[in-house]
């Protein structure tokens, strides 16, 4: 195996492994949304100051998977920077 | 008067029509070879891909379909919205990079990549064009919808133009003159709904200045059973105790020659309240009939309103200019008249009734206008958790949003335009919960056609704006229609016709095979656009993702991310995921209703298979893989 072949094979590996990670994470708050819903049906009724916990814990979500996706590229540039010859 | 035909959206319509047609007649002379036609020669910048996939992704369904839902069952539709954008994570944690490395024009490539398998190929073709006619519906029911009102012609002439305008778009210069206008239709659709958005809230909540007064009958039981009302010429049928409409909370009262289901408003001591409802149900002759008369009678009215607006502590008749927390905390302080429906069948078949119920803000908060979470039943949780496991699931494997990942140069460009599409996406849906309660709240809901919910909304601020509004709407069609039609003529032409059965072609009669698969599909879409008119557009969205999830997305991720994974694997496993989950939609309660039989007889209790077909198709590539393995 060259070593520029090499180098490619371990950069997709480290991106895979942030990618992975990340997505566990997010599965974990999703997963916490929608149990939420199952569970505690009229926890997203009740209210915060007259805002539905239930509208706060999506748009926080949504919030977050913004914040992720960014967080996730600039990992991904770091590593890219350091792959690169 | 629901819907009136005006001169501007005319007008804006049409010239959307000469824009699209004239810039796919303009981009065809650089589409000579498969890579410019299937993946606009993989040179498009990851900005104009990332605005691209918004356009691509906000299609009817999300434009009209969640809004309409939020509009008409409250907080349920915004669940949606939270469902549909997480799967953009998975897409670009998981997905988006290897699918750029690996592949070339379609999903089946990507999928193929490690096992150059003939018999792969095939069914992941079959998949995608599955999954992508099954997606097609929702538009073409959407574009019917919009059309209809827009033009004043009958809904199958409405679908079957749109198809011809998005056929010769794909069928000219595929996936190019797709991407620019869905870069174009993607930022119309964010600005457009930020200016309703706006609009909505500069106008602040009002009580009905002209509120729709419900008729209301009163009628006494006689001693032998038969009803005496307090209006002359009304009549019950004798045996009415024993009518379906009875044990569902209706009446059906005859006056002459017509008759209406009264909703049951109280009883007591043998004296009936009656008040006036809104239905549909089925003539002899097989026609629609919308309270009581063909659709074009425009029997039917708006609804919509509060029943009492608290703002800031005390009730009032107007709030003014709100801020979108006040206004969603005016929402959630008031009280609505919501419209629920209920649906029996009687002798003439299936009847939709829908009633006014004065609902408190609060409880349009909280699951229950569509997951009946509530109620304790575990049938009701099963069918919610399976909806959200298949939204999360299914974008990453729808196969019209995995091909734009083609389109743009390396992997980080990729990725790059799957941050810009999560960013427009996810901002576009908190602006839907305006919209959709703004459309609950202003007075203009057509209750048996949600997905008009918006546009409707913005003509209650004057027909330029709903011009403009049905317009964009029709160009979101545009957008999400060609982008499927290019990702099923891409599984034809350069999967089956190509790869599979390995007709010799050049550069030029590939992508004139392009061309004609784009034609057939175009032809197919216009005619389920007709069968299934009237449904939610979200709702049938639902289902394409669940199919996309069973059949797809394990192939795709264990294919990528596990070693042993074999192709006897992967093709079990895009079988298994395709036929269970099909087969679980045909006899879902939903698809009973569609068959005028009622919901309770479906043998399959959950209305969206992922449930049970996504962790089916899991394990079937898991112990096909582990059984076929070559030895070490």
């Amino acid at each position: 195996m060259s070593k520029v072949s090499f180098q490619v094979d371990a950069l997709v590996r480290a991106k895979r492994r942030i990618g992975l990670r990340m997505v566990l994470v997010y599965a974990v708050l999703y997963a916490v949304f929608v149990l939420s819903h199952v569970f505690f049906p009229s926890f997203p009724g009740r209210d915060w100051d007259g805002i539905s916990w239930g509208v706060l814990a999506g748009v926080a979500l949504m919030v977050v998977s913004v914040a992720m996706a960014v967080l996730y590229h600039l990992l991904c540039s770091r590593i890219e920077r350091e792959f690169r010859p | 008067m629901l819907y009136e035909q005006s001169r501007l959206a005319v007008g804006l319509f049409l010239m959307m029509i000469a824009l699209v047609i004239g810039l796919s007649i303009h981009l065809v002379r650089r589409v000579s070879s498969p890579s410019g036609y299937f993946a606009a020669g993989g040179q498009v910048h990851w900005g104009v891909n990332g605005i691209a996939f918004v356009g691509d992704y906000l299609s009817a369904a999300s434009f009209l379909g969640v809004s309409g839902m939020i509009a008409t069952v409250g907080y349920d539709g915004f669940l949606y919205s939270v469902g549909f954008l997480s799967g953009w994570i998975v897409a670009l944690f998981l997905v988006a990079e290897p699918l750029r490395r690996l592949g070339r024009f379609t999903f089946t490539d990507a999928l193929d990549a490690h096992f150059n398998s003939r018999g792969l190929r095939l069914v992941a073709a079959i998949s995608t064009l599955v999954v992508s006619i099954f997606y097609l519906i929702p538009q073409m029911v959407g574009v019917g919808a919009l059309v209809t009102p827009l033009l004043g012609i009958p809904n199958y002439i409405g679908v079957m133009l749109v198809g011809v305008v998005v056929t010769v778009i794909v069928a000219t210069s595929g996936m190019a003159s797709t991407t620019y206008i869905q870069f174009i239709k993607g930022i119309l659709l964010m600005v457009v709904a930020t200016v309703v958005a706006w609009s909505v809230l500069e106008r602040g909540l009002q009580m009905p200045q002209s509120p729709v007064v419900l008729d209301e009958l009163a009628a006494v039981e006689q001693s032998d059973g038969r009803l005496q009302f307090d209006l002359p010429g009304c009549r019950v049928a004798e045996d009415w105790r024993e009518r379906p409409a009875f044990a569902a909370g209706f009446l059906r009262v005859y006056q002459g020659d017509e008759s209406a289901p009264w909703q049951i408003v109280s009883r007591e001591d043998g004296r009936y309240r009656l008040r006036q409802t809104q239905f549909l149900e089925r003539h002899e002759d097989g026609r629609w009939l919308y309270n009581g008369a063909p659709a074009d009678s425009q029997r039917l009215f708006l609804v919509g309103t509060p029943a009492r607006l608290t703002y800031e502590g005390r009730d009032v008749q107007a709030t003014g200019p709100l801020s979108p927390l006040s206004f969603l905390r005016t929402v959630y302080h008031s009280e609505l008249n919501l419209w629920p429906h209920k649906t029996y069948l009687d002798e003439l078949g299936q009847v939709q009734v829908f009633y006014q119920k004065p609902v408190p803000g609060a409880e349009l908060f909280q699951p229950g206008g569509l997951f009946a979470l509530r109620s304790g039943s575990w049938t009701e949780r099963l069918d919610f958790i399976s909806l959200m496991l298949a939204l999360i699931c299914g974008t990453a494997a729808l196969p019209h949003i995995l091909i734009r990942y083609y389109t743009v140069p390396s992997q980080a460009a990729a990725r790059k335009s799957t941050i810009v599409a999560i960013g427009g996406i996810g901002f576009f849906y908190l602006i839907s919960l305006i919209l959709g309660f703004g459309a609950m709240t202003g007075g203009h809901l057509n209750v048996m056609d949600s997905n008009m919910a918006v546009p409707l909304l913005a003509r209650s601020f004057g027909m330029a704006l709903f011009a403009v509004v049905t317009a964009v709407a029709f160009t979101a069609v545009l957008g999400t229609v060609s982008g499927l039609i290019i990702a099923a003529s891409g599984a034809v032409a350069h999967d089956i016709m190509d790869r599979v059965l390995g007709l010799t072609m050049n550069a030029t009669e590939k992508v004139v095979s392009g061309r004609l698969a784009a034609v057939l599909i175009g032809c197919i879409s216009i005619y389920l656009g007709i069968v299934f008119e009237g449904m939610n557009v979200s709702y049938l969205a639902g289902w394409a993702f669940a199919l996309a999830a069973s059949a797809n997305l394990p192939a795709l991720l264990m294919a990528l991310f596990w070693s042993r994974t074999t192709r006897q694997g992967v093709i079990a496993s895009v079988l298994v995921g395709l036929v269970s989950a099909l087969a679980l939609i045909m006899l879902s309660p939903e698809m009973y209703l569609r068959y005028g039989l009622l919901a309770s007889e479906a043998p399959f209790a959950l209305n969206n298979p992922a449930l049970v077909a996504i962790p089916l198709s899991w394990l079937t590539l898991i112990a096909v893989s582990l059984r076929t393995r070559p030895p070490a």
